[in-house]
């Protein structure tokens, strides 16, 4: 129960710090998804159920605050955290670099899957948008990596005494 | 069946999420652009977060700037800063249509009509995918504002219109810049109609001007004509950056509007149909 009241409490805390990102520049938001670098630290620590779950409530916010289709960034990130949940369990992702490299790859993927089914639900060429999105996977990996121990830590202790 | 399900527990509950999704976007299909009432109810339940962290922001840069810097200016400042915008949305407003009222009365009546009708506002967080999509502001229903009301920047130019969803304190703003708006516009002065749409960048593009068209030109004016029903006629939209003529049958031109959505922080909605008033 604590874990998911922990779960909870992170994204309202994701989403404090999202708005406060996008005080500073509205284009910080887009190129750092912090959405998508939380659905891969709970994935990797809580399997690809708690990521496919996740990953559907955090898509589904960034839907209500999105101009477009509700639901398209619901499925791609569902998707993800899914896939993310499933990969962690085959290879080790726990070190600085492997880390960077999966949440690059997987944010990414989202990237790819979302500019997909966008570009076929409106019918518009892939990169018709402004091209600070493309950044999106480095910047996650880049900040991702770098707070994983932190983020790894916490989420331990939470659940060690929720059990 | 039971142990298949079993079996498969977690494939299960991804098919069903992403079929959760598919009926999700598949019952807007019908609605057109109409919000779904869970898109609301997320978006009113988010949305007042997003309202208090802009409020505390502001309220933090107020204490720090009024305390520990020049106190009585920065008041004294804050407040022409606002009359001054006030002043200019209004008056941007009234040159462009004072054209339409012969009559001294009616021109009376309609200045103290425009002056309630514009609802001050600020923004309080920018469209997650793009910036140049869509922003919240911090009113909402409660405040008199419904879909497809007109937004202005802070010196009266164009900078989108409501959409949903609406809750009763914030709402979504959607911008000139983004790729399926449609603003009736013609350069100031001439008669050459087209439609401005954005393109999820900072620049606008004039569509539907022919290629034999000599009117547009580099630096041009470009406001609405109020044919689409929804932007009232005469304000001002942007400036012509470029014009290029293509082999087709339609010119690219290209429009820098005046706000950046970096910048843009107070705006104003009018509240009155724009049928009705303009």
């Amino acid at each position: 129960m604590k874990k998911y009241i922990y779960i909870l409490l992170t994204i309202l805390v994701v989403f404090i710090v999202y708005t406060f990102l996008g005080r500073i520049s509205p284009e910080i938001p887009v190129a750092l998804n912090l959405f998508t670098i939380m659905v891969v630290y709970l994935a990797v620590l809580d399997g690809e159920v708690m990521g496919a779950v996740f990953g559907a409530v955090c898509g589904l916010i960034q839907d209500s605050f999105s101009l477009g289709v509700f639901g398209v960034a619901g499925i791609a990130t569902t998707l993800m955290g899914y896939l993310a949940g499933f990969i962690s369990r085959k290879i080790y992702v726990i070190s600085f670099f492997k880390i960077f490299l999966f949440i690059f790859t997987m944010s990414s993927f989202q990237l790819i899957v979302w500019k997909l089914i966008h570009s076929f639900v409106f019918s518009e060429p892939v990169f018709s948008e402004s091209h600070v999105i493309l950044s999106q996977p480095f910047f996650n990996a880049l900040v991702g990596s770098a707070l994983f121990p932190f983020f790894r830590k916490i989420f331990q202790s939470v659940s060690s005494d929720s059990l | 069946m039971p142990s298949f399900l079993k079996k498969n527990k977690k494939l299960v509950i991804l098919f069903s999420l992403l079929l959760f999704h598919m009926i999700l976007i598949s019952i807007q299909v019908p609605r057109g652009k109409e919000g779904t009432y869970f898109e609301s109810f997320i978006f009113a339940v988010f949305s007042p977060v997003q309202n208090g962290v802009v409020a505390l922001c502001q309220s933090v840069n107020r204490i720090w700037n009024d305390y520990f810097y020049l106190r009585e200016v920065r008041v004294q400042n804050r407040r022409l800063n606002t009359e001054v915008t006030q002043l200019r949305q209004e008056n941007t407003l009234l040159q462009s249509l004072l054209k339409n009222y012969e009559k001294q009365n009616e021109v009376q009546e309609f200045l103290s009509d425009i002056s309630e009708d514009l609802v001050h506002c600020r923004i309080i967080g920018f469209d997650m995918s793009n910036a140049f999509k869509s922003v919240v502001i911090n009113r909402g229903s409660h405040h008199g504002l419904k879909k497809n009301m007109v937004v202005l920047d802070e010196k009266g130019h164009v900078v989108g219109r409501m959409v949903d969803p609406i809750t009763f304190y914030q709402a979504t703003v959607q911008l000139i810049t983004d790729h399926k708006s449609g603003v009736s516009v013609v350069k100031q002065g001439g008669n050459s109609v087209g439609i401005l749409s954005g393109n999820n960048t900072q620049m606008c593009e004039m569509k539907y001007i022919l290629s034999t068209d000599e009117e547009v030109h580099t630096g041009d004016v470009i406001v609405t004509t109020g044919h689409d029903g929804i932007f009232p006629p005469h304000l001002k939209v942007g400036m012509v950056s470029s014009v290029q003529t293509t082999p087709g049958l339609f010119k690219k031109i290209k429009v820098r509007p005046y706000f950046q959505v970096n910048q843009l922080h107070q705006l104003a909605v009018i509240k009155t149909n724009a049928n009705i008033v303009f």
